[in-house]
């Protein structure tokens, strides 16, 4: 009964939330078109396929030798439609002592590992989030029904949103982890979505599978 | 109108056509899960339109026009698969025979490096493994690509220190070695060639390529970042669920298959006790 209230209400919220949003986007969208801009629209749409020009641009190694300026930006929010996360805010995530990743506190929100890569930038960024709480659904509940193609946000904080599309979906025992993949070089920017998943072993309290998702760079907007 | 300025129009029309429709190719909404980057690595090759092409997703065909020597282009990310990369002169017609191509096999989580090689008179494509998998701790992977023909053998590592690879010939690339993280002088040395001192920033779990070129008379090495990894490799799995949506223990059956079993047995005992009762009659 405690789950069924828990779901009604999130649910009760978040399409309210969903009216206002879209409100607000009528609105904006409206004043956009008045002004004459496209910016603000953009953003409401779709992420347009990555720039043909840049991704046809030859990097000369002349121009490319100096270091590029550190991006200070980490990441905020997070946008998953076919799971209907959106505008979700993010918290950072660390490693403990023995070096093992710590998930967010609230099975709510999920996190960004901030010293993996910052989305956007060459190299795996990763999030992770709870599959459930103990009484129902958490942020990352279902996330082994992504598809490859599916689309996946996330809010920088120095407001760049950057989009990521799906190229993998797999779970795997946590003790065969393949931190090669997970964490190793990348040569795009890529982002991973972990979460538990597979047999719960109730002595333990834990699940012993890991869900994740590899997705890659689609679009800056 | 002359039949060769027809032909002439009609060779235009038909690269125009094939160049809108690789214009048009969305491959950046395909499943992608292999990386190519192209690079110009043969000195006196003039500038090259290079064409990569799938048979089994046209989609994720493109072509990248006028590569200069020593460009080497991003990667592109593109579905695993077999790919024809060709070079053609720039402004050559696309249906005009390449100079060179090569049959690049890209599987899903590889990454590959097509360069074109060698002096013109023999140019190569080679297709170069690049390595995604993470260095030790505490070091990032350099490997080195010569691409200068004027230094056709080079010795490269660490300033002051013992060189890591030796005998580098032009038109050949090293395996990967494991390097020190941080910032230090990257002393490379041919002979015939005044050496190259380049001061490098090496990232934690990157890899990258040295790549030496002929630029305008003079012998230099430039370093690219090939790829990067999570700069922090947290240890094994990730504990990110409390069991509130999985399946209860199956104590309820246990349970029931408890009670079967009692009942099976004061069945039996009662069976063996009327057996007995009727026996003693």
């Amino acid at each position: 009964m405690l789950v069924r209230a828990d779901q009604l209400l999130r649910e009760a919220a978040r399409s309210r939330v969903g009216r206002a949003v879209a409100q607000i986007a009528l609105v904006v969208a409206v004043i956009t078109v008045l002004v004459g801009s496209t910016t603000v629209a953009m953003t409401t749409r779709l992420p347009e396929p990555a720039d043909a020009a840049s991704q046809h641009a030859l990097l000369d190694p002349v121009a490319a030798a100096p270091q590029p300026l550190p991006v200070v930006a980490g990441a905020t929010t997070l946008d998953v439609p076919r799971l209907g996360i959106h505008r979700s805010t993010l918290v950072d995530l660390g490693v403990d002592a023995s070096g093992v990743l710590i998930p967010p506190t609230s099975t709510a929100v999920a996190g960004w590992l901030a010293s993996s890569a910052v989305p956007g930038e060459v190299g795996p960024s990763v999030i992770a989030g709870h599959v459930d709480s103990y009484r129902g659904p958490g942020i990352f509940y279902r996330l082994d029904t992504l598809k490859p193609g599916d689309l996946v946000a996330v809010g920088r904080s120095d407001g760049v949103t950057v989009h990521f599309q799906v190229t993998d979906v797999i779970t795997v025992p946590k003790d065969q982890f393949p931190t090669d993949e997970v964490y190793g070089p990348s040569p795009g920017a890529e982002l991973r979505l972990i979460t538990c998943g597979g047999e719960f072993d109730h002595k333990a309290r834990r699940y012993l599978r890991n869900v994740i998702v590899s997705a890659v760079y689609v679009s800056a907007s | 109108m002359t039949l060769h300025r027809r032909l002439l129009i009609a060779v235009a029309a038909t690269g125009a056509a094939i160049g809108l429709l690789l214009a048009l190719a969305s491959p950046a909404l395909a499943a992608s899960d292999a990386y190519v980057r192209l690079a110009h690595l043969s000195p006196d090759t003039p500038n090259v339109d290079v064409y990569v092409s799938s048979v089994a997703n046209p989609a994720s065909s493109f072509v990248v026009p006028g590569v200069g020597y020593g460009a080497v282009s991003p990667y592109r990310p593109l579905p695993a698969g077999t790919y024809v990369v060709s070079m053609r002169a720039a402004g050559a017609a696309p249906a005009s025979p390449p100079v060179i191509s090569a049959t690049v096999d890209a599987k899903a989580g590889q990454a590959y490096t097509v360069a074109g090689t060698g002096l013109s008179a023999s140019l190569g494509l080679t297709v170069l493994n690049d390595q995604l998998a993470l260095p030790p701790a505490g070091k990032a992977a350099v490997r080195c690509i010569n691409g200068a023909v004027s230094a056709s053998s080079v010795d490269l590592g660490q300033a002051g220190k013992q060189p890591w690879a030796t005998g580098v010939k032009f038109a050949t690339t090293t395996p990967y070695t494991d390097v020190s993280l941080g910032t230090w002088t990257l002393h490379v040395t041919a002979a015939d060639r005044a050496p190259v001192d380049l001061p490098v920033t090496i990232d934690a779990n990157s890899t990258y390529s040295v790549v030496l070129l002929d630029k305008n008379g003079s012998f230099t090495a430039q370093l690219v970042r090939d790829s990067a990894g999570s700069p922090t490799v947290p240890v094994g799995g990730v504990e990110t669920g409390f069991g509130g949506t999985a399946p209860d223990e199956p104590l309820v059956l246990l349970a029931f298959g408890a009670a079967a079993a009692a009942l099976g047995g004061v069945f039996a005992l009662t069976l063996v006790a009327g057996i007995r009762r009727a026996r003693t009659r």
